[in-house]
């Protein structure tokens, strides 16, 4: 994937990021609303940007945002807040 | 940050009536010049005699009149583009809001800010009407009056498009350096 969609990586963050603990494939799947192969796309993508990881010591696949993942979505935030206080009148 | 969308949906609402409201007294003024200098040339030119008084008393009120509501109409059709921006500082109010929600309400807000920026563009022919009309009034030289206004036209139209290009490609650079940064 070239160029993944902000929105979609937003979502994953925010999803793994508010959960706060390991989630299965299936549930992150279901949260972000997005069919198989888009999600294991995106998924490659964060898992490739090592923005998300496979948790340690648990049963079965389960993902956790990396510590590079939580400074992403305090990196989003920040941009968020950035940017609308920069566009105020 | 719910402050800030709140203040800036407000801001926006606010000069959006009062550019509204200018704009409608500027045509409806345009307008009623207009069907005078329409009413003396036609006096001067064609018919060397005054139109009926009571179709130029009419023309003087019903032409503005027309004029002032056709631009009520289409400034209120503008204003639909911050509809979506007030359903997402509604959303973020109630604290439910995700990153994503965030990321819609920057895009919403600067959505709102380019419709803004392109209304300059409208507003630099209204700049140009008025430079026309002043010095083809007051200067009483028609053909100087429209080369004023036709380069008061294009001064604003050209300053109103670099600024709207320059916030367009600013956001979208800053959005693409945040998805290299992740």
């Amino acid at each position: 994937m070239d160029r993944p969609d902000l929105y979609v990586v937003a979502r994953f963050l925010d999803v793994l990021y508010g959960n706060g603990q390991p989630m299965k494939k299936t549930n992150i799947q279901m949260r972000v609303g997005l069919n198989y192969a888009r999600f294991s796309q995106y998924l490659e993508w964060l898992l490739a940007h090592g923005l998300v990881q496979l948790a340690a010591g648990q049963e079965g696949d389960r993902y956790e945002l990396s510590p590079k993942g939580i400074e992403s979505y305090h990196i989003l935030v920040d941009w968020i807040r950035g940017t609308l206080h920069g566009m105020k009148p | 940050m719910v402050q800030e969308a709140e203040e800036w949906y407000a801001y926006l609402r606010k000069k959006h009536d009062d550019e509204t409201r200018t704009e409608i007294v500027v045509v409806a003024l345009v307008a009623f010049v207009a069907v005078l200098i329409g009413a003396a040339l036609s006096f001067a030119l064609v018919f060397h005699t005054f139109v009926n008084l009571t179709y130029l008393l009419i023309g003087l009120v019903l032409i503005p009149a027309a004029a002032g509501v056709a631009t009520w109409a289409i400034r209120r059709r503008r204003r639909f583009t911050f509809a979506e921006l007030g359903s997402l500082v509604a959303k973020m109010k109630s604290g439910q809001a995700s990153a994503e929600d965030g990321l819609r309400l920057a895009d919403a807000m600067h959505d709102a800010l380019l419709a803004m920026k392109k209304g300059k563009m409208d507003s630099a022919f209204t700049n140009g009407v008025v430079a026309f009309l002043l010095v083809a009034v007051f200067g009483l030289n028609i053909a100087v009056g429209l080369l004023t206004g036709a380069i008061v036209y294009l001064y604003f139209r050209f300053e109103a498009l670099r600024d709207y290009e320059n916030e367009s490609r600013r956001y979208e650079e800053s959005k693409k350096e945040l998805l290299q940064s992740l």
